[in-house]
């Protein structure tokens, strides 16, 4: 918690859009700008002192994800990794098929690089969701062709934090022998948040972002289950061995790492303390606020169907963007869905894909914790609800 | 051990100013530019501070003709890669240079497999460019141009100016990779007449992981990659608002304290070019000794490997490097002395020294004093010699 002026303290609920860089962090890309400024590709001791720092975050990550350090590349942000993984099967695998499966409920920079690809003549069939915003592996066997060659399937959804049965549809891939197709998913908002160990099924590509774990925004990481296979999207140098060129961004890789290190020893304790909390909020608003409703995982939803820092509720009535700014007055900051679509729509298609009534995918806000986020801030956001709702529904009514 | 580096065309260290401004957009004003709230403002602010810093330092007639990257590589495949395919229908021949960055050659190199012709323009002895020679490559079905302003390995200038001049008689768009020259020299897009400008930030003292591109208005691009609405969805992702913002000073701090720069580095530069063509024999200076960055020294030393001589050096705590750190892993020769007619073994006898705005008038002096001991002892020891 901070205070910014004179003003509130300022409790800051919307960390699933981008999370304030853990302490640790902070020092240790400071540090690294600092004193570690060397380019990795020079041959001189201050650039193999750059690159020790690339290979020992490398090897941490691909400890803490299960798998080798070879298959791990960075990258500039999930964005690029998505880009790079689907563009990269779409323009590989070309000659075995051109059908895509995914999901509506996919971040804008899977779904935008599958209308892209659309229009180079792929065609794209999304799996439908439940009312909780899961997908269903019958439904994916279902839609399974012989010319199916990439499956793109998030880990947790961004707005409503459910989690997909990933395993499930990886052992049901795993069934279909050489016909299978790749298999990626973007679990940006499960990593740090829910266990991903990649050592138990076979994933073929996975995208992960730097800040949206505590680590810096302009770090990302590409996982390639067989790296050889995909042709990279940027060409130059041959950094990251040849599948992302560019001069490695050392301090946010040096960022990753302390943040990696960080979970390594936090990410139960922290992971637990934030499902207890989304688990509180939930039902408080409930029971506390007439016609509120929890969307997605229910308040009480098992911590193994839930990522834990995500809780999209419902005010019926109120528009989500009423109340996001409502909030702001009172130096609470949450949010009505993805930033990176909130400027372009009005209602979150993955509510609308969850089959919500409209009204109360309108008047939807998200909240979304950080590692530091406590108990006060919950309590603090209650009782700005508990006022602010009653009265701005007053107002609603004698507007209309 | 006193470290003297002089690996500034590698990367350049983080400027304090910039540090600072970095540490602030990690530890208070950390929010994401696409949320609506107060933390989205801060940050959206942040982005466009940096945007008109940018366009500033170089010229641009409106910042909103500057995109954020994360680096000069995503800059050159963006723009080349991005002219290439809002323009195939006019045409598909792009004329570039053999001297150029792996990320413009390698971009072209891609291109060509998809069906794209591609004329690489020799230079001379000095690594210019004859612009007459880009004239006789233009054809019909010319869709782009893209020339380097700066050589990264020997500093040579390009005449950006007069090709773009004459791409402009054939309606062919210009793009030129000006890493290397922005925040050494003065570079102005309106001057130039070119219509896409790579940046890199890590080269003028800025972070690693931002770059910027110039994209005159109304000049076809496609994106290479799809999104959210960031960047006028030409460059979908979240913005690394630190970085950018850490450019945004690199390129303030560019300008308030270019021409002092520029005139303090080639002092240096013709101290350290001098020192070492008079104490050291059967030594030359690649590149072009007027059209030259002011902070790079490009020299062969006739009978040794560049290698050894970065290792010895390195010893003596002294970072340098033997051409572009992009391919040093590489023991091939560079391409670029290749192509301005250096034999492999002159080649491969090359050291790059590209000095910095901390560098010291001593730090000069006492590669003066290491490196003729250190050719003396190599040489004694090769078989070359």
């Amino acid at each position: 918690m901070m205070t910014r002026g004179r003003s509130a303290p300022i409790i800051y609920l919307d960390n699933s859009a981008t999370m304030r860089p853990l302490p640790e962090v902070v020092a240790t890309v400071t540090e690294t700008l600092q004193n570690d400024y060397a380019n990795p590709s020079s041959l001189h001791e201050f650039g193999l002192s750059a690159e020790r720092i690339l290979t020992s975050t490398r090897n941490e990550l691909a400890k803490f994800l299960g798998t080798e350090s070879h298959k791990i590349f960075f990258t500039s942000g999930a964005t690029e990794a998505n880009n790079t993984i689907l563009r990269g099967v779409a323009a590989a695998y070309s000659s075995r098929g051109r059908h895509i499966i995914t999901t509506p409920i996919e971040h804008p920079s899977v779904l935008a690089t599958c209308q892209y690809l659309e229009t180079g003549g792929f065609e794209i069939d999304y799996l439908p969701v439940d009312d909780k915003g899961t997908i269903h592996p019958d439904d994916l066997s279902a839609k399974l062709r012989n010319d199916t060659i990439l499956i793109s399937i998030m880990a947790v959804n961004n707005e409503v934090g459910t989690i997909q049965p990933i395993t499930e549809v990886a052992l049901r891939l795993d069934a279909l022998g050489s016909r299978r197709p790749f298999f990626h998913t973007d679990a940006v908002q499960a990593i740090g948040k829910i266990p991903v160990d990649l050592s138990r099924i076979t994933i073929d590509g996975l995208s992960l972002s730097g800040h949206k774990f505590g680590a810096p925004k302009g770090v990302g990481i590409m996982f390639l289950n067989s790296p050889a296979a995909l042709p990279p999207l940027l060409y130059g140098g041959g950094q990251e061995d040849g599948m992302r060129s560019g001069t490695e961004n050392t301090s946010g890789i040096a960022g990753i790492g302390a943040a990696v290190n960080w979970l390594q020893q936090n990410q139960r304790a922290a992971n637990e303390k934030m499902y207890q909390l989304r688990q509180y909020l939930g039902e408080t608003l409930e029971s506390e606020i007439p016609n509120c409703h929890v969307n997605g995982p229910p308040a009480d939803a098992p911590i193994e169907t839930v990522a834990p820092h995500i809780l999209n509720v419902s005010f019926p009535t109120i528009p989500g963007e009423i109340l996001v700014h409502s909030l702001a007055e009172s130096s609470i900051y949450v949010s009505t869905g993805t930033a990176c679509s909130s400027k372009a729509e009005t209602t979150s298609r993955v509510l609308s894909a969850m089959g919500l009534a409209p009204e109360l995918a309108r008047s939807s806000i998200r909240v979304s914790f950080s590692y530091e986020t406590s108990a006060h801030d919950i309590d603090a956001l209650i009782d700005a609800l508990n006022s602010t709702v009653p009265h701005l529904r007053r107002m609603t009514r004698y507007q209309q | 051990m006193r470290r003297i580096y002089m690996d500034h065309s590698a990367t350049t260290p983080v400027h304090p100013r910039v540090a600072a401004v970095v540490n602030r957009f990690m530890l208070s004003d950390y929010g994401n530019a696409s949320s609506v709230h107060h933390f989205g403002k801060v940050a959206r602010e942040a982005l466009e501070d940096a945007r008109s810093q940018v366009a500033d330092l170089i010229g641009a007639d409106s910042p909103s003709e500057l995109l954020f990257t994360s680096g000069g590589t995503e800059s050159d495949n963006l723009a080349i890669k991005g002219v290439a395919y809002a323009r195939r229908d006019q045409g598909r021949h792009i004329i570039t240079s053999a001297i150029e960055h792996q990320a413009v050659l390698h971009a072209c190199d891609a291109l060509e497999a998809e069906g794209f012709e591609i004329t690489k323009v020799g230079v001379d002895g000095q690594g210019r460019l004859d612009p007459e020679a880009v004239r006789d490559a233009i054809r019909g079905d010319t869709i782009l141009i893209s020339i380097m302003l700066a050589n990264n390995e020997v500093g040579t200038l390009q005449p950006i100016e007069e090709i773009a001049a004459i791409a402009k008689e054939y309606d062919v768009l210009v793009h030129t990779d000006a890493v290397q020259a922005v925040g050494q020299i003065s570079v102005d897009v309106e001057a130039l007449g070119v219509d896409l400008m790579s940046l890199s930030g890590h080269k003028m003292y800025g972070p690693k992981g931002v770059g910027a591109l110039y994209v005159r208005r109304k000049t076809p691009l496609q994106p290479l990659q799809n999104g959210g609405h960031h960047e006028r969805r030409l460059r979908p992702g979240t913005e690394n608002v630190a970085g950018i913002a850490g450019m945004g000073e690199a390129c303030l701090l560019a300008k308030e304290e270019l021409a002092i720069r520029n005139q303090y580095l080639l002092r240096l530069r013709d101290r350290l070019i001098d020192g070492i063509m008079s104490e050291i024999p059967k030594v030359y200076l690649n590149g072009h000794p007027d059209h030259r960055l002011p902070n790079n020294v490009n020299v062969s030393i006739v009978g040794i490997e560049g290698e050894s001589i970065l290792l010895s050096l390195d010893m003596k705590g002294i970072a340098a490097s033997s051409g572009s750190a992009c391919t040093s892993g590489s023991l091939e020769a560079s391409h670029c002395l290749l192509a301005m007619g250096l034999t492999h073994e002159v080649a491969h006898g090359s050291v790059r020294f590209t000095l910095g705005r901390d560098n010291r008038q001593e730090d000069v002096d006492e590669v003066i004093r290491e490196l003729p001991a250190i050719v003396e002892r190599l040489r004694a020891m090769s078989p070359l010699s």
